[in-house]
């Protein structure tokens, strides 16, 4: 019996400096559930130039901030939100 | 079930207009604070900058979403009879209103407090961010808050 391999594809939308500095919107697939941190740590090695901002950004769904042990393991859409200076 | 307001908007604030809205019969006070887009700001190399301008952009979604919860927990921790906010998004000249924040209670204690509160949190945790549009022709987005894991 073979074990059939679960590709999750992430959808990411990037907002502020990191839209500016990467693009407005990036996809990537994993064969394995990872965590935020994870995720994180990843675009941290794939964008070193942004890696001021991304190790201080917050990562959401539309409704809800993930923290750092949210697991993702299924396809999904993800925003990557920098430090907020808004009021 | 109460639904979400939208507590951003383009247009500009007009002060008036929302306290139009506001019932005050059984409040024995009122605090209002507006954040205004002023002249100058200091980058991270501590120097001073003349601003011409500001811009502000928000994930629209979750910064509806967490202003609710925000002034949701404000009327309650504070006992408020209302809470209300409205933050500006685009272009903005200096002076304009950028945000506003209206708290009403029975007292001014809890009044003023709140309002802090309130307009701490909107600063440090929703999903709005500003570029500053510089005379000297250069844009800078502004640093921000940094979040602790």
């Amino acid at each position: 019996m073979s074990l059939k391999q679960t590709t999750i594809q992430i959808e990411l939308e990037f907002f502020a400096i990191l839209k500016d500095l990467l693009s407005p919107n990036w996809s990537v697939s994993f064969d394995q559930p990872l965590t935020i941190k994870d995720l994180k740590n990843y675009l941290i090695r794939k964008f070193p130039q942004a890696e001021d901002v991304l190790k201080y950004s917050r990562f959401s769904t539309e409704t809800t901030i993930l923290n750092d042990n949210a697991i993702v393991d299924k396809n999904t859409k993800i925003y990557v939100l920098p430090p907020s200076s808004g009021g | 079930m109460e639904t979400i307001s939208n507590y951003l908007t383009k247009e500009p604030i007009e002060i008036e207009k929302l306290l139009s809205h506001i019932d005050l019969k059984s409040c024995g006070a009122m605090v209002i604070f507006t954040g205004h887009v002023r002249d100058h700001s200091i980058n991270q190399k501590g120097e001073i900058k003349n601003v011409k301008a500001l811009e502000y952009t928000a994930f629209e979604p979750l910064a509806n979403q967490l202003i609710y919860e925000i002034l949701s927990e404000a009327k309650s921790n504070f006992h408020l009879n209302g809470a209300y906010c409205l933050h500006r998004l685009g272009f903005l000249n200096l002076e304009e209103i950028a945000v506003i924040i209206i708290t009403t209670a029975k007292h001014r204690k809890e009044c003023y407090q709140a309002n802090q509160y309130i307009i701490d949190r909107i600063k440090h945790e929703v999903p709005i961010w500003k570029k500053e549009y510089f005379t000297d022709g250069t844009t800078e987005w502004s640093e921000g808050c940094i979040h602790e894991h």
